[in-house]
């Protein structure tokens, strides 16, 4: 008996560990438990769509509006003319640089670049090229549309005029928060997005042609460049040709393959020099309608826009997303033979973008380290004159004394005429709204 | 039962104070302790290593405490360490509480691009628990099993690409917290 009672706690005690354990077990899972949240900030890209028919008649003056996203700079007399990313063109004043005045804005959506001779302005808007009467840029006029001749542009030429296509876009920040559970570290995977990404400034430069043209003066990141009465393009293979003999009727002539990751044009007299990714190129304008290269140089991968002087050309490298690992620097090169360029100096630099050259002087626009401008009397030891820091520099036009800077936050103008003593004069400042 | 991090800190920190004004009158007596053991979670097990010293007084014990902590993300976690030993005995029951920050070791993690980066920060770090401790003269053997949590945050720099405009580089695309619950096991030795 005794035995028996004694006996009967002791199987009664695991079942009360079992159960305990049971709890205990229970209770460890629910609290052990790794999770994670979340937060992505999202921005919202919205389109806007109009008709070709009602995009083409709205292509006259409207009002000004303030500047956003300027890119392109060009000038053309006393008019100022800055392209507003994808939206159209800015008119400005510029008489007096030291109070230019917003007088109206051209819309012409899908507009990268442009060109000017006389009083035709040349714009791409997507894949046509308008040419727009500014005989008087406060009531400018669509003369003529040639359709389709930029076959690079996503999507195909509109037609009929009823079909609807992307004017702007409507801008929303977000937040979108997930959490979960973690069950294993996670693969780390970056998917990038094909979309366009712009190509920015430019201009021609350099006014060599028939006596009597006049031809509007760019920045150096330009993808028009007008001269010897032909309007040159170039996209990411190729060099088209436009004859602008008749201003205001220009005729589409070819279009060349000649390379690849093709960036910038920039005329001087006879020649075009051609920044790609990969390297320099430099053709002749002997036959205008058939540009011949002349030569080539290649260099490692980066951005590069050139500018160029009877006896060097100048191409600045710079590396960032879209233009690979390359490297942040000056090349100098000597074109005393357009069928040889050599290198002659390499400078380091910090994000070199546009750079302008006025006489003596090279204009430099360093990104975030501002603007730079450098004695090159002599090409293998240049001399910093003036460093203007705290703007974030895209392109510039150097032009009678004035440089015109086009940065982040606006349109800045400075007096160059006295080298050692380079001062503001106005800035046109972009709206943060 | 969510535990509110600042609490517990701030109440580990007054308990210290306490500690040390309590200590003014009685003997106090410098402490070391090592421990190593498993955190058991979600995530695979691995181990973690720390150092804790202070000041024993009575059957309180207060200090300051580092370590490896190698679950899931590599860390060091830094804490105050308060403990009550239950019994007057040489080998006695206890509990534990730990309060402080977890470091994480790589604070930048690997990123396949140029324009993209990702950085880690350090999060909360605490440990609540009860051991035995066995006495062996001057020195003794503690094991210890425990509630533990780290947490950090991770941000993600990447590449935002806008139609019509140039991409924009190291863009702070995404933040996460990270929150780890384990059980943890310990074995120290207390000197």
């Amino acid at each position: 008996m005794r035995k028996q009672n004694e006996a009967t706690p002791t199987r009664k005690n695991p079942i009360r560990l079992q159960l305990l354990a049971l709890m205990l077990l229970l209770t460890v899972q629910s609290c052990v438990k790794d999770s994670f949240k979340s937060t992505r900030y999202i921005t919202l890209y919205t389109p806007v769509t109009k008709t070709l028919a009602e995009v083409r008649s709205e292509a006259k003056l409207s009002l000004p509006i303030p500047l956003k996203n300027p890119s392109k700079i060009y000038v053309k007399g006393n008019y100022l003319l800055i392209s507003e990313t994808w939206k159209g063109i800015h008119v400005i004043d510029n008489t007096n640089p030291s109070s230019p005045k917003n007088v109206g804005f051209i819309k012409v959506p899908g507009n990268v670049d442009m060109a000017t001779k006389n009083n035709a302005l040349y714009a791409d808007m997507n894949r046509e090229l308008w040419t727009i009467d500014i005989t008087d840029p406060t009531n400018p006029s669509v003369k003529n549309i040639i359709e389709n001749v930029f076959p690079w542009y996503p999507g195909a030429q509109p037609s009929p005029l009823d079909v609807k296509i992307v004017v702007d876009y409507t801008v929303k920040d977000t937040l979108i928060e997930t959490s979960g559970d973690i069950v294993k570290e996670e693969a780390q995977f970056m998917f990038f997005d094909a979309t366009g990404n712009p190509v920015f400034s430019n201009a021609a430069m350099g006014p060599a042609g028939p006596a009597g043209a006049v031809y509007g003066t760019g920045g150096s990141m330009a993808r028009f460049a007008a001269l010897k009465e032909r309007l040159f393009t170039v996209d990411g293979s190729g060099l088209s040709v436009f004859n602008i003999a008749a201003d205001m009727k220009p005729e589409f002539v070819k279009r060349k393959q000649i390379g690849w990751l093709i960036e910038t044009i920039y005329p001087f007299k006879e020649n075009l020099y051609i920044g790609s990714l990969n390297g320099m190129y430099i053709y002749d304008l002997v036959n205008p309608d058939d540009p011949t290269q002349l030569s080539s140089v290649t260099h490692v991968r980066s951005c590069d826009p050139v500018v160029a002087n009877e006896t060097h050309a100048f191409v600045t490298l710079r590396n960032g997303t879209r233009c690979w690992d390359g490297v942040n620097e000056l090349q100098v090169y000597s074109t005393a033979s357009l069928t040889n360029p050599v290198l002659l100096k390499k400078y380091p630099m910090t994000s070199p973008h546009g750079l302008g050259l006025s006489g003596n002087l090279l204009f430099i626009c360093d990104g975030t380290d501002g603007l730079k401008v450098y004695d090159i009397t002599d090409v293998n030891d240049l001399k910093l004159v003036k460093h203007i820091k705290g703007i974030n520099t895209f392109d510039v036009i150097p032009l009678n004394g004035v440089a015109i800077v086009s940065c982040e936050s606006g349109i800045y103008q400075y007096d160059y005429k006295d080298p050692n003593n380079i001062r503001p004069l106005s800035t046109i400042n972009v709206s943060k709204n | 039962m969510r535990v509110n991090f600042k609490n517990c800190l701030l109440i580990l920190t007054a308990f210290s104070f306490s500690f040390v004004i309590l200590a003014q009158n009685r003997p106090l007596q410098y402490k070391g302790h090592i421990n190593a053991g498993v955190p058991l979670g979600d995530n695979k097990t691995n181990v973690l290593i720390q150092t804790i010293h202070g000041a024993r007084l009575d059957t309180w014990f207060a200090g300051i405490g580092g370590g490896l902590d190698a679950y899931f993300q590599q860390s060091l976690p830094l804490f105050l360490d308060i403990r009550k030993k239950i019994l007057h005995t040489g080998s006695t029951p206890f509990v534990y509480a730990d309060a402080g920050v977890n470091f994480v070791a790589e604070t930048e993690g690997q990123t396949f691009s140029r324009g993209t980066s990702m950085k880690r920060r350090p999060g909360n770090y605490y440990e609540l628990g009860a051991g035995y401790s066995i006495h062996l003269k001057t020195t003794a053997i503690n094991l210890t099993a425990g509630y533990s949590y780290k947490g950090y945050k991770e941000q993600n720099y990447g590449i935002r690409y806008a139609p019509n405009m140039e991409p924009e580089e190291n863009v702070l695309l995404e933040t996460k917290l990270y929150h780890l619950r384990r059980i943890s096991f310990k074995i120290g030795f207390e000197f």
